[in-house]
């Protein structure tokens, strides 16, 4: 389900972006299936439907998603695509943890440790292997 | 396009805005903003051809259009319309005028208006409501919505901007809303005229502000940049300025910080 944080100054086409791109690796939106209309997006949003035209655009430049005439945009598979987005979104996950916490005061031995902590105890850790 | 150019308007002696010129190009949907006061509905009422400029002009683009006015859907702020009238009444009083034959209005039932039912039996809310399906049943080019939409609850105001955004999508007109709730709309406008007593403040792209409106907290005015307005806030200075340094902010804060400096005494 698509949001917006509507107290980020990040550019609400950014936001789109990176949730649909997460969306596709994650799965939610699985290869081959059609992505909400432009018109439907917008109206649930309540975003200028040029917006949500401009992400789809971009995100077929980007080779996650393939439109095809008259009937939408779908949802492109591509494994090693995949990976490297899955990567991105991790190294940018992880920049922002560390800005936070730096921001808070906290060492990097710290920030290693608390992730290690809550590696160990988090039930479904053999997944992460 | 829509041009206007000098434009001159108000009621009596005093005009209350004086030699305003912008454009605003076809599909563009637009949020005029500003203080209390400053004549944004009037200037409304000008885009609708309700109300003539006392001097200046306003062209549509409209090749061999008589009257704009049945290209424009215009939702005022407040509406009188014929209270003793039935809603199917009044809606096809609204076809005949416009000549146009319509489908059955979508956002009657989901907001519990009936058919039968007068005017005057109509809450604030549910009036709204009627007269926004009724203007986009015309298929206007241009669209014109004042603040009335406030008067809405939460869950018809979404109904409201729901529709608005589906007809945006099925035909692409030209929208011009005056809003002062910058949260609902701020990612639906794609431009900005920001009014103030002296006329135009800003008239700039959405798109423009979020990428150089930017916020610097600084003791001293910054130098070498446009500053667009300066607050106390929080025990702070904060200077909105147009860089590419600083701090992003988004539309709503822009327009809250622009609002403030307005009402700011001069020294």
């Amino acid at each position: 389900m698509l949001k917006i944080d509507a107290g980020s100054a990040v550019p609400v086409y950014e936001q789109l972006k990176r949730q649909i791109k997460l969306g596709i690796v994650s799965g939610e939106y699985p290869p081959d299936s059609r992505m909400p209309s432009i018109r439907q997006l917008a109206s649930q949003l309540t975003i200028n439907p040029n917006t949500i035209a401009k992400v789809y655009r971009q995100l077929e430049s980007e080779g996650f998603l393939q439109s095809r005439t008259g009937s939408g945009f779908f949802v492109r598979l591509e494994q090693e695509h995949i990976d490297e987005t899955r990567k991105t979104l991790l190294a940018e996950m992880a920049e922002e943890f560390i800005s936070k916490s730096v921001e808070l005061g906290f060492t990097p031995e710290e920030l290693i440790n608390t992730i290690s902590i809550k590696l160990e105890r988090k039930p479904a850790n053999d997944k992460i292997k | 396009m829509i041009k206007l150019s000098k434009v001159t308007c108000g009621y009596g002696k005093n005009p209350v805005q004086s030699d305003i010129s912008f454009d605003i190009n076809e599909g563009d949907v637009v949020m005029i903003t500003g203080p209390n006061g400053v004549g944004k509905s009037t200037l409304l009422k000008v885009l609708a051809s309700i109300l003539y400029p006392t001097s200046g002009s306003i062209d549509y683009g409209w090749p061999d259009t008589k009257d704009p006015r049945q290209f424009i859907g215009y939702l005022p702020d407040s509406l009188s319309i014929y209270k003793s009238m039935k809603v199917k009444d009044l809606a096809e009083l609204h076809w005949n005028a416009f000549k146009v034959k319509p489908d059955p209005l979508p956002l009657l039932e989901e907001a519990s208006i009936d058919w039968n039912s007068r005017i005057s039996d109509l809450s604030v809310g549910q009036k709204a409501i009627f007269h926004l399906s009724l203007i986009l049943s015309t298929n206007p080019k241009l669209i014109l919505i004042d603040e009335i939409l406030h008067t809405v609850d939460p869950h018809l105001r979404n109904m409201a901007l729901e529709t608005l955004v589906k007809t945006m999508a099925d035909r692409n007109p030209t929208v011009v809303m005056v809003n002062l709730n910058y949260n609902e709309v701020e990612h639906l406008v794609n431009r900005v005229i920001f009014l103030t007593k002296t006329g135009i403040l800003l008239n700039e792209s959405t798109e423009y502000l979020l990428e150089n409106a930017r916020l610097v907290i600084a003791d001293k005015t910054p130098e070498n940049v446009k500053v667009l307005a300066t607050r106390a806030h929080g025990g702070r200075t904060e200077h909105l300025v147009v860089s590419k340094e600083g701090e992003q902010m988004k539309l709503s804060d822009i327009l809250t910080m622009l609002m403030g400096s307005t009402y700011q005494k001069k020294k």
